[in-house]
C-alpha cells in the first residue's frame, strides 16, 4: 500500500527529511512556502516598501530563495522591490557558468540583477588571488571580498536590507565551527536571524530553520534551474570534517540540525569576556575590528606581495604596518596605504541607474 | 557560492602545524623537566616525562584545580564518584595523594565513595563493583567510606526516603551497600530495563541514564548531608560533551556541563576535577601505580562508531579531529570557559537538574506533543519524545527533584 500524506491522504511522494512525515507533492510546497513565509513574519524581517537584495550566485540555495521570495511577496503582498545581486568572484569556469544561470533566473522571475565583480571592487579576481596565493587559505579571503561586495553592491542599489540563502544546516555548521575554532564573537552571532551593525545594511536569512535537503527537494520537483557545482577552489579540511559530523548526525537524529540552531541562539558568553570593538575602517569606511577592515588588511598584503601578512598574526601585521606608516611620514607623505584604493574608484551609479 | 567562506574560513591548521614541528624537534631521549630521567611518557607538544617528573606533574595539575577554586573545606563531606573507568580510578588515586602524610598541604575534606552500579542493563552486564571494592580497598593513606548504590533504584518509589532510613540504620558500616534495603531488586531491575527498552534511540538512552546517575548522586549527598560531589570526567570526555549537548539542544547549560564547577542545582556542586587530564595522562597515571584498569559499559559501547548514538558519534568525532589537529579538545575547552550560565532560568529540569529557562511563547518550533515543557529543560524534552508514552510519565515522575531541593534550600 502507498505510503499516505499526512496532511491530506493522498499519496505521499516523500518524507521531511526535518521530521520523516509522509508528504505529497502539493502539501510538501505547501508548508516548505508557509515554514519560510512564518519565519520572515514572526521575526519581521521586512517592512513594506523597502528594497532588498537577494544575493543570487546560481547556486540551489539562493535560486530557491529568489523563487521564494518572489511568490511570497506576490502571494502575501509584502510591498517589497526585489533586486538579484550577484557577485562575480572571478573564478573561470566556475562563476561563469553559475552567473548564466543568474542570468536566467532574472528573466524567468523578472527582477532586475546587478553583477558586482571582485576586479572592479578590488583589482583582483580570485583566479589571481589563487595564482599569488596558492590554495590554503582561498576561501578566507574570499569570503570576506564576498561579504564587503554585497554590503557594497547592495548600498549601490539603495537597498535596505539583504537577504541570503544560508540554511539551517549552514547555521548549525557554522555553529560547531565556531566552537571547534574558539571564536566566541562569531559564536555569539552567528545563530542570529538577522544580523548589522550601525551604518550598515542590515542581512537576514530566512531559511535560517529550512534544511538544505528541503531545499535540493524543493528545487527539484520544481524544476528550478540552478547550478550544482561546488566551488572549484574546495573548502578547507577542518569544515568538511564539521559537515561530515552534521550529516552523521542528521543521519541519527533528523532534528539536530535545528536543536544546534536553539542551542546556539541559547548561550551565553560571559561578560568579562572581551569581545572585538567594532569600528569602521580607516581606509574605505566599512567595519572593522581593529583600525583597517580585513578587505582592505588582506588587499594591502596582495598589493604588496606579502599576502601572508594579511592573515595569521595581528601583532606581527601591526608592527609592520605602523613601519611602513612611519616610513612614509618620514618621507613627508600622509600614512595612508595605496593598496585599496580601487573601492573608490568604481562609478557604478551609471549602471545602477539604468537598472531601474 | 563557496560555502566554506561564507562565513569567513579560517586556517585552524597553522597552529597545530607548529605544534607538530616543535614536536619532532624536541629531544626525546631524556625527561624534559629533570633532565635526568628516562623518558615514561610523552605529553604535552611532546615533552617526555620521566615516571618521577610525570607523577608530580599530575598530583600538581590535580591539586591546583582544587586550590583556584578553593572548593574543599575541613571535615566537607566529598562524593567522589567512581565508576571503574580509567579517569575514575586515577581520580580517587590522585585524590588519595592529598592525605599522604608527607603531603604538605593535605586535603582534609572527608571522602564518601560512591559506586553506581547499572551493570544489569547491559547484555554481559558483569557488575565491576567487586573489582571497583577491591581497588579501593588497595588505595594507601585514605580514609574512606563506600557506598554501592543499584542503579534500579531510582525507579522505587519513595526512593529518597528508603534510602535514607537505610542510611541512617547502617551509617557507620565500612560499606554500605544498598543491594541489602529490603527491596525486590529484580523486580526493580526488570522495570528498569523494560522502561529503558521503550526508549527508542539509543541517544535518548544515554541522554535519560545519565540524567537518572545524576539524579543518584545527588540524591545520596542530599542524604549524607554533602553538598560536593567529585566526577571525573577528562579533557576529552567533556569536550564531547559540550558539543553533544549543543546537538541536542542543551545548548543554555553548556557552562554547568563542562565547566569546572557545576552547580546546576542549588546547594550542590559537582566538581570536574579531572576537566584538564586527557584520558592518555589518567591511564599512564595507572600504569605508574600498577593499576589495572576495569571493563565498564555503556548503551553504546558495543554498537557502531558513527551511527550508534548522538554520544557515541561525537566521542568520534573530537577524538578523530584531536589526532589531526592537536589543538582541538583544548580550544573547545577554552569555549566552554567563556561561557556563562543564561539569566533567565526559572527552576530546575525534573529529569537532568538543570536550570531551564524560560522561552517566549512560540518563539521556536515546537517539534514535540509533550506537555511538559514547563517542568522539563530542552534537552529531556527531545530525548523523551524520543520514548513510549509509559517513559514519559515514569521517568519525571520518579523524579527526585523537588526532594533534593528541599533538602538543600532554606526557603
Ligand atoms: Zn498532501
Ligand atoms: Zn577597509
Ligand atoms: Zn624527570
Ligand atoms: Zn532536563
Amino acid at each position: 500500500m502507498p505510503t499516505e500524506c499526512v496532511e491530506c491522504g493522498k499519496r505521499a511522494i516523500l518524507k521531511r527529511p526535518k521530521n520523516r512525515k509522509a508528504l505529497c507533492k502539493d502539501c510538501f510546497y505547501s508548508v516548505f512556502e508557509y515554514e519560510i513565509h512564518e519565519t520572515i513574519t514572526k521575526n519581521r524581517l521586512f517592512k513594506p516598501g523597502e528594497t532588498i537584495a537577494i544575493g543570487a550566485s546560481g547556486g540551489k540555495d539562493s535560486t530557491v530563495l529568489a523563487h521564494i521570495m518572489k511568490l511570497l511577496n506576490d502571494r502575501y503582498d509584502y510591498g517589497l522591490n526585489l533586486v538579484l545581486l550577484s557577485i562575480d568572484e572571478g573564478i573561470s569556469g566556475y562563476r561563469d557558468d553559475s552567473l548564466e544561470t543568474v542570468k536566467r533566473n532574472q528573466i524567468q522571475y523578472s527582477l532586475p540583477l546587478k553583477i558586482l565583480s571582485y576586479q572592479e571592487l578590488y583589482g583582483w579576481t580570485m583566479d589571481a588571488i589563487v595564482k599569488e596565493i596558492g590554495m590554503k587559505n582561498n576561501c578566507t579571503f574570499c569570503g570576506v571580498f564576498r561579504r564587503q561586495a554585497l554590503d557594497r553592491g547592495a548600498a549601490m542599489l539603495k537597498c535596505d536590507k539583504i537577504v541570503t540563502g544560508h540554511n539551517a544546516d549552514d547555521i548549525a555548521e557554522t555553529v560547531i565551527m565556531n566552537i571547534l575554532r574558539g571564536d566566541i564573537a562569531r559564536l555569539g552571532r552567528c545563530t542570529s536571524i538577522s544580523t548589522g551593525s550601525e551604518g550598515m545594511i542590515s542581512r537576514c536569512k530566512p531559511f535560517k530553520y529550512t534544511y538544505e535537503k528541503e531545499i535540493v527537494m524543493y528545487a527539484h520537483f520544481k524544476k528550478l534551474d540552478y547550478f550544482t557545482t561546488e566551488c572549484i577552489y574546495s573548502p578547507n579540511a577542518y569544515r568538511g570534517h564539521a559537515r561530515t559530523f552534521l550529516k552523521d548526525l542528521e543521519k541519527i537524529r533528523p532534528r539536530a540540525i535545528l536543536d544546534i540552531i536553539t542551542s546556539g541562539e541559547d548561550m551565553a558568553i560571559k561578560e568579562e569576556v572581551r569581545m572585538p570593538i567594532q569600528s569602521t575602517c580607516q581606509n574605505c569606511g566599512y567595519i572593522a575590528s581593529s583600525e583597517l577592515c580585513k578587505a582592505c588588511i588582506m588587499l594591502d598584503g596582495l598589493n604588496r606581495g606579502r599576502p601572508e601578512l594579511s592573515i595569521g598574526k595581528n601583532n606581527k601585521r601591526k608592527k609592520i604596518l605602523k613601519m611602513t606608516a612611519e616610513k612614509a611620514k618620514e618621507a613627508g607623505k600622509n600614512g595612508k596605504l595605496n593598496g585599496a584604493n580601487a573601492v573608490h574608484d568604481i562609478s557604478v551609479s551609471q549602471d545602477v541607474e539604468n537598472m531601474f | 557560492m563557496c560555502s566554506t567562506a561564507s562565513f569567513g574560513g579560517n586556517s585552524c591548521g597553522s597552529r597545530d602545524e607548529e605544534m607538530i614541528k616543535r614536536k619532532t624537534q624536541k629531544r626525546r631521549d631524556v625527561c624534559f623537566k629533570c633532565k635526568t630521567g628516562d623518558p615514561f611518557v610523552v605529553i604535552r607538544q611532546g615533552d617526555p616525562f620521566c615516571g618521577t617528573c610525570f607523577d608530580t606533574h599530575v598530583i600538581h595539575k590535580f591539586r591546583q584545580g582544587l586550590g583556584k577554586t578553593k572548593i574543599l573545606y575541613p571535615g566537607d563531606k566529598l562524593l567522589v564518584n567512581i565508576s571503574g573507568n580509567v579517569s575514575s580510578l586515577a581520580m580517587l588515586r590522585l585524590l588519595a595523594t592529598g592525605y599522604d602524610t608527607a603531603s604538605h598541604k593535605k586535603i582534609t575534606a572527608d571522602p564518601k565513595i560512591v559506586v553506581v552500579d547499572d551493570s544489569f542493563m547491559f547484555d554481559s552486564g558483569e557488575s565491576p563493583v567487586p573489582a571497583i571494592l577491591r581497588e579501593v580497598e588497595r588505595v594507601p593513606d585514605m580514609p574512606r567510606q563506600v557506598f554501592v548504590v543499584p542503579f534500579q533504584l531510582v525507579f522505587l518509589s519513595n526512593f529518597r526516603e528508603r534510602c535514607k532510613e537505610f542510611y541512617e540504620g547502617n551509617k557507620d558500616r565500612k560499606i554500605v551497600d544498598f543491594n541489602e534495603m529490603r527491596v525486590d531488586f529484580e523486580k526493580l531491575a526488570d522495570s528498569a530495563r523494560s522502561t529503558f527498552s521503550n526508549i527508542e534511540t539509543v541517544s535518548a538512552r544515554e541522554d535519560i541514564h545519565r540524567s537518572l546517575r545524576l539524579q543518584i548522586l545527588s540524591t545520596l549527598a542530599g542524604i549524607l548531608h554533602s553538598t560536593k560531589i567529585m566526577m571525573s570526567d577528562t579533557s576529552t570526555d567533556l569536550a564531547a560533551r559540550l558539543l553533544s549537548s549543543v546537538a541536542v539542544g542543551r545548548g543554555a547549560n553548556l557552562p554547568h556541563e563542562t565547566q569546572y564547577l557545576d552547580n546546576r542545582l542549588p546547594g550542590v556542586t559537582f566538581i570536574n576535577c579531572m576537566r584538564e587530564f586527557t584520558p592518555k595522562e589518567c591511564a599512564y597515571y595507572l600504569r605508574r601505580l600498577g593499576v589495572a584498569p576495569i571493563t565498564v559499559l555503556t548503551h553504546s559501547t558495543l554498537l557502531d562508531p558513527i551511527v550508534g548514538s548522538v554520544n557515541r558519534l561525537t566521542d568520534t568525532f573530537i577524538s578523530g579531529l584531536q589526532a589531526t589537529f592537536p589543538s582541538t579538545i583544548s580550544t573547545v575547552m577554552k569555549t566552554s570557559a567563556k561561557l556563562q550560565p543564561m539569566s533567565n532560568c526559572s527552576r530546575n529540569c525534573d529529569v537532568c537538574l538543570l536550570p531551564i529557562i524560560q522561552r517566549e511563547a512560540d518563539v521556536t518550533d515546537k517539534m514535540s506533543e509533550l506537555d511538559l515543557e514547563d517542568k522539563l529543560c530542552n534537552g529531556c524534552v527531545i530525548a523523551l519524545s524520543e520514548c513510549e508514552q509509559d517513559v514519559r510519565e515514569i521517568v519525571p515522575k520518579s523524579s527526585n527533584v523537588k526532594a533534593i531541593l528541599d533538602e538543600f534550600l532554606i526557603s
